[in-house]
């Protein structure tokens, strides 16, 4: 989404929402639970994702430690049984002005987890910022919204 | 830090055109694991991108250039954003 944005008193510019949603692919990693396990022991996840993600992205060391921190403790929570981990293992808002890596980060995260057999599916939200836009998201208008 | 944006983006309104408007609330803050803070680069970040951009390009030039070119076109960053910035480096060491 091009957010702009006017706060109380002061006006300013989120130039870029970036909401990652991260959802494991239910038919290949969770066939079953037996087989589950099987996966993990395969290949079990190395949070090495800060040291990749500082090689591609300039500059933004913090808020890769940021989002390494809560992908490690969401990914705990999952593996102890939270059912809304195991759904959505996190969500993050990426705040700051254009240019400066926000997107880079997303790309960075979404092809490290595709090493661990995760899907990701990119929705760019800028190209949806009307709502005649959202409609090719859902292949076909929905009843009683009128043009 | 991840508090202090959260307290600025709190009840924060966002315009889209056309008159529609959405009201970050604190529901939807909730629902976000972090909220992640992404500062600007400064001169130095510039430098390094410039020299890896260049890099991809397959020219070699010294970081002496580098720096000098990033020197040349730092304002061009402030004001038009890395970019930009990166286009114009390219262009000038692509018609060297």
């Amino acid at each position: 989404m091009n957010l702009l944005g006017k706060a109380m008193g002061y006006s300013f510019t989120f130039e870029d929402e970036q909401k990652t949603m991260v959802q494991g692919s239910q038919s290949e990693t969770v066939p079953s639970t037996n087989h589950k396990e099987e996966v993990k022991a395969d290949k079990p996840i190395v949070w090495n994702f800060a040291d990749y993600a500082k090689r591609v992205v300039v500059g933004q060391d913090h808020a890769i430690e940021t989002i390494q921190k809560v992908l490690i403790a969401n990914s705990k929570l999952a593996d102890l049984g939270n059912p809304r981990r195991q759904r959505i293992l996190a969500s993050f808002l990426f705040v700051g002005p254009t240019g400066v890596g926000k997107t880079e980060t997303a790309k960075a995260l979404a092809g490290w987890l595709k090493d661990y057999g995760y899907d990701y599916l990119r929705i760019d939200a800028n190209q949806f910022s009307d709502r005649e836009a959202v409609w090719t998201l859902r292949l076909e208008r929905p009843l009683g919204v009128r043009r | 830090m991840d508090t202090a944006v959260r307290k600025t983006l709190g009840g924060a309104k966002i315009s889209f055109g056309g008159g529609r408007t959405f009201r970050i609330t604190p529901e939807f803050l909730s629902r976000i694991d972090a909220v992640i803070p992404f500062r600007s680069l400064g001169f130095e970040d510039l430098v390094e991108i410039a020299n890896r951009e260049i890099r991809g390009l397959g020219v070699n030039i010294s970081y002496e250039t580098v720096y000098e070119l990033t020197q040349k076109y730092y304002p061009v960053a402030r004001e038009y954003g890395v970019r930009y910035f990166l286009k114009k480096i390219q262009e000038d060491v692509l018609t060297q």
